[in-house]
């Protein structure tokens, strides 16, 4: 098993080096282009500040030079977002470079400086990610967790701050062997990162590095080596294609780490030297100090030279992070901080309520103003309101028009699927009615036989099948009207009732309309199609035509995928779609919701693209193939219509790490609570 | 002569009953149902080594009719059973597949069954 892993490696390591293109590079390259060409000093201190974010782990120098810059810029232009955001990213840097005092210092500054503002601003992130982590490096778990969890709530003002939050949390969760909760963690973490659309984010990675180092490093505790091991493989190939000696240091230490437990002296030895070389390209102070202790130790037994020049290494470097002094700084820093924050807590507190009172009277006074404004302008107002409502419900006309138009669009994707499912029930009807005439036939021809010759057994038979298949006429037929009378309902607009509904049936039935309907616009497709329903989900209550819409929307596009890779012809493609469905159990075995997952095997839907697709008129289709509305009105039913959410899970086979796999496809997931 | 119908219409049942009552009143035929691939070989089981002819749909949940036809021609059975295959879908690739797969006859829905008799009783008596 051992060998298998070493030769995978040596393998990965190999295709590593034919890899070229550097994202990071390329970004990078284009903001210092753009900073080149632009000459508004906002403009400047924006890319700038991008420009310290990107260098920090590959060129520390320049980070710290770019964050400066941006810094001086930002000052004299008065952008407090950039102010704080260099302040953060000089701190980092610092910080990865061995400066805790400084770095701490700075964290400080930043604090203070974001209290000027009055509301929470983004730029606070990276400071308080510092914070944290120097909290953490200093053995404070506590007062780290403090800090994460407050990267958490910044919410939507900071999307790459709650990602970071929640994977720093995992790294806390993992170092007190809370190993279920940082798997939570970063399943969260991972969450947040595949919603952003920030440019670094996912042009660059699509998850920070640090979160696969941080995974590997659980699955080590859980005993599970190999996933261990490909997460590792995972971050490295991501930064050593980026150069991002930092992070490539860190896990060459931790593949470093894992060789220890197998007790394979060769490449623990090798993976540290690498770790050293990286650290030490970016003066990562950590990093060789991880490095040149494990190297110290493992030369002990072979080299005593080399042991003692790692051991001589590895104490300089701890001193100098973590010597007396060091150390006795920070605490007063603390100390003396935390004394502020109490005062400044008192006079917060005293002042809030004078602002209160400010307020109200501000407010009072406001609303006179406004009062008399409002009877001053309600004339020119009442003219220019009835512009307005004529333009707003010109909008909601062609709103109206436009989810209509969709409506109808997707009926006419299900018309050839109902012909289909029509078609059954009225051959039952044709043959049992035509059955029936040749049965009353033979009756007649029976009555009228004499008494005697007559076949009384026989006509009593034929009585019965001439009843039983009436039965079977009546019953077809109304299985044709219910088909029909859904097909009505699908393109009634207006408002639906809730109900309760069996989520399965519904499913089942579009899945079959939708298949149908394909097969019936293209001959020659073909696809595997399943259904897999929990047994005893519940009905639940919502407006099933509705909700047949969104499933109706999701398995056309399922297909329509499938389709369209199954055109390409590859060899041992087989295209299929799976709906599936089940009930979300709480902590007490209560069910609380339902999941309907719809799968397909198709391309799949590329990174970037991923938060596009619920969005009005977005569409990947031909030019009047598609609305664009399908996914964006889903969206609408299933969130606001039921409360419930949708998102989508996908692997794209144009995805760096897809490449060359067959393995792509997307799922909808669906979650209606009961 | 045994005839097996596979559909996943219950009805078919009752139908072929009483469209073929005649010729089965008369001993001529013999129908057994499956309602699904799978039942359709379990039942193939019991008639080892007897003459039968089957009549199967294709679209089927679960194991398809074109999916039977192949298990059983490639399998086992002697006298080889004729298959014919009846569809709501007459296209072309599915009547190629069928046919390159050794169907012996591709029927399309909805079924002439007085043709369909004729068929039958010409396959039995040839």
């Amino acid at each position: 098993m051992k060998y298998v892993i070493l030769i995978l490696f040596i393998v990965v390591n190999i295709s590593l080096k034919a890899q070229s293109d550097n994202d990071l590079k390329r970004l990078n390259d284009s903001l210092i282009l753009k900073l080149e060409t632009s000459s508004v000093d906002t403009v400047k201190a924006w890319i700038m500040l991008q420009l310290a974010e990107n260098l920090m782990y590959n060129d520390p120098d320049s980070a710290i030079y770019y964050g400066e810059k941006a810094l001086e810029l930002a000052e004299r232009e008065d952008i407090i977002q950039v102010q704080l955001g260099a302040m953060g990213f000089i701190g980092n840097t610092l910080m990865n470079k061995g400066d805790l005092p400084k770095a701490l210092e700075l964290g400080f500054q930043a604090i203070e400086l974001a209290k000027e503002v009055p509301i929470r601003v983004a730029g606070i992130g990276p400071t308080i990610d510092n914070m944290g982590k120097i909290y953490y490096q200093i053995g404070n778990y506590e007062k780290a967790m403090y800090y994460f969890k407050e990267m958490v709530k910044m919410g939507d003002s900071d999307i790459v701050g709650v990602a970071f939050g929640y994977m720093n949390m995992a790294m806390v969760y993992e170092k007190l062997n809370l190993l279920d909760s940082a798997m939570i963690s970063l399943t969260k973490s991972y969450q947040k990162f595949s919603t952003l659309n920030h440019s670094f984010f996912p042009m660059v990675y699509h998850v920070s590095p640090d979160w696969y180092n941080l995974r590997a490093r659980v699955y080590l505790k859980r005993n599970e080596p190999e996933l261990a091991l490909k997460d590792l493989m995972t971050t490295l190939k991501m930064t050593l294609q980026n150069e991002q000696a930092y992070h490539s240091s860190n896990t060459y230490n931790d593949i470093s780490s894992y060789y220890e437990r197998f007790n394979q002296k060769d490449s623990i030895i090798y993976y540290a030297e690498k770790g050293l070389t990286e650290a030490a390209k970016v003066s990562y102070s950590r990093g060789i100090l991880n490095a040149s202790e494990i190297l110290a130790e493992q030369y002990e037994s072979i080299d005593a030279a080399k042991a003692l020049h790692f051991f001589k290494l590895a104490s300089h470097t701890r001193n100098e992070i973590y010597g007396s002094g060091n150390i006795q700084i920070i605490r007063d820093m603390i100390a003396q901080n935390e004394d502020k924050q109490q005062e400044l807590e008192a006079a917060r507190i005293e002042n809030q309520n004078r602002i209160r009172l400010n307020t109200l009277l501000g407010s009072i006074f406001t609303l006179l103003v406004v009062a008399i404004l409002l009877l001053r302008n309600n004339r020119i107002k009442q003219k220019s309101k009835q512009r307005i409502e004529n333009a707003y419900d010109q909008l909601k006309a062609t709103q109206n028009q436009l989810i209509q138009a969709e409506k109808m669009a997707s009926l006419g994707e299900l018309t050839a699927g109902i012909a289909h499912e029509i078609q059954n029930p009225l051959n039952f009807v044709n043959n049992f009615s035509e059955v029936n005439q040749e049965l009353l036939e033979e009756l007649e021809s029976e009555s009228l036989k004499g008494k005697s010759e007559r076949d009384e057994q026989l006509m009593k038979e034929l009585l019965i099948d001439i009843k039983e298949n009436e039965l079977k006429i009546n019953h077809h037929g109304k299985r044709a009207d219910e088909i029909v009378k859904g097909m009505l309902q699908h393109s009634r607009s207006g408002t639906g009732q809730k109900e309760m509904t069996d989520i399965g049936l519904l499913a089942d039935e579009y899945l079959r309309l939708a298949y149908h309907g394909f097969r019936a616009k293209d001959k020659s497709f073909n696809a595997d199609f399943h259904l897999e329903i929990d047994e005893n989900l519940p009905k639940i209550k919502v407006v099933p035509q509705d909700i047949g819409r969104v499933l109706l929307n999701l398995i056309n596009n399922a297909f329509y995928e499938v389709s369209k890779r199954s055109k390409k012809e590859e060899k041992g493609y087989s295209p299929k779609v799976t709906v599936f469905s089940k009930s979300i159990k709480n902590g007490k075995g209560k069910t609380e919701a339902i999941e309907i997952r719809i799968k397909d095997n198709g391309n799949g839907i590329p990174a970037g693209m991923k938060e596009k697709i619920f969005q009005p008129f977005f569409t990947t289709k031909p030019s009047g193939e598609g609305t664009g509305l399908g996914l964006s009105i889903s969206y609408e039913i299933i969130t606001k219509g039921h409360e419930g959410e949708i998102h989508v899970e996908s692997n794209a086979r144009s995805d760096e790490n897809m490449k060359g796999s067959i393995e792509s496809g997307t799922e909808f997931v669906i979650k209606l609570p009961l | 002569m045994k005839i097996l119908v596979v559909d996943d219409e219950k009805d078919i049942q009752p139908l072929f009953q009483q469209r073929f009552r005649r010729e089965i009143r008369n001993g001529e035929m013999e129908f057994v149902f499956a309602y699904s691939g799978e039942e359709a070989l379990e039942c193939l089981k019991h008639y080892l080594h007897q003459a039968i002819l089957i009549l199967s749909d294709i679209n089927m949940p679960g194991m398809s009719g074109l999916d039977l036809l192949k298990n059983i021609k490639e399998k086992h059975h002697q006298p080889p059973p004729v298959v014919m295959m009846i569809t709501a879908y007459g296209d072309a690739d599915n009547y190629n597949k069928a046919m390159a797969l050794g169907a012996d006859d591709f029927i399309t829905k909805p079924v002439d069954f007085s043709a369909l008799k004729e068929t039958i009783k010409t396959r039995i008596n040839g």
